[in-house]
């Protein structure tokens, strides 16, 4: 019995709740950055859904794409959690509270 | 059959997402978005799409395993403790906000038609995909390849510069 598309986007939808939660919850910027790829591939997992349902391909090429900016997202949000550690030693989210530096 | 699989596979999925962000230990988040790209590889597979479950592989265990952990490794296990939770007040705060919009999502869903879909399936392959990608979306790849160059340039800038010694601190 094949799976309908519901559940994929349910599924999807759980994924992109948990990783908004995470952005909220975490003060630890590396597990913010890991929050930011979970609810990426919530939104991707529903990209696959819908070009599923369609029968068109068009969706995974989107998702294709987005990957790739998610990972430009995730080097580039890593570089700068670098260079704001070397300023003030620490990854907490709540010690960036300071415009300049 | 397929019904069962999809739903182990998708029980794992929610939970390693859940995983990701309630471990206190980053290290633990690191695995745990791990087993969520290889599940989310599994779901890709299921859905036709065997070329894009290869590619969330790739980028899971490039992203999490070598730039995470690297980062931990370099930041977060020198510092020796881990960040406390957030204010009684943002973390209910957070959570509600969550609730509301997996409530929304959730009655969005309730009204979207329940089916199979197209009758005939196609299959995301590395030629398929190809022949779309460097034709009809040319430009998008385009401008995809400057985005990761510009993100190139700025990781060496940011990540490159010397160590400034900041007055009054």
């Amino acid at each position: 019995m094949a799976v309908p598309i519901s559940y994929y986007l349910i599924l999807g939808a759980l994924l992109f709740v948990v990783g908004v939660v995470g952005v909220l919850l975490r003060r630890n910027m590396l597990v913010v950055l890991g929050a930011f790829e979970v609810a990426f591939t919530g939104v991707h997992l529903s990209w696959v859904a819908f070009a599923h349902y369609h029968g068109q391909l068009d969706g995974q090429v989107v998702v294709l794409f987005s990957l790739v900016v998610s990972v430009a997202q995730i080097g580039v949000g890593l570089a700068l959690v670098l260079a704001f550690y070397r300023h003030v030693r620490c990854v907490d989210i709540e010690a960036a509270d300071k415009l300049r530096w | 059959m397929e019904l069962v699989l999809f739903f182990l596979i998708a029980v794992l999925t929610a939970a390693a997402a859940v995983g990701a962000i309630a471990f206190r230990n980053p290290l633990y988040c690191a695995f745990s978005l791990l087993t969520l790209g290889a599940c989310s590889a599994l779901l890709f597979v299921h859905l036709q799409a065997p070329f894009l479950g290869v590619a969330q592989m790739l980028v899971s265990t490039g992203v999490v395993l070598v730039l995470l952990l690297s980062a931990i490794s370099v930041m977060n296990l020198r510092t020796g403790k881990y960040a406390e939770p957030l204010r009684r007040g943002t973390r209910s705060a957070a959570l509600l906000l969550g609730l509301v919009l997996l409530a929304h999502l959730a009655w969005r869903l309730v009204f979207y038609p329940v089916g199979i879909g197209a009758e005939q399936k196609i299959t995301g392959s590395a030629v398929a995909l190809g022949q779309i990608v460097f034709t009809r979306f040319a430009l998008p790849l385009e401008i995809t390849a400057l985005v990761l160059l510009a993100a190139v340039v700025a990781l060496l800038v940011l990540a490159g510069q010397e160590p400034v010694q900041v007055e009054g601190e």
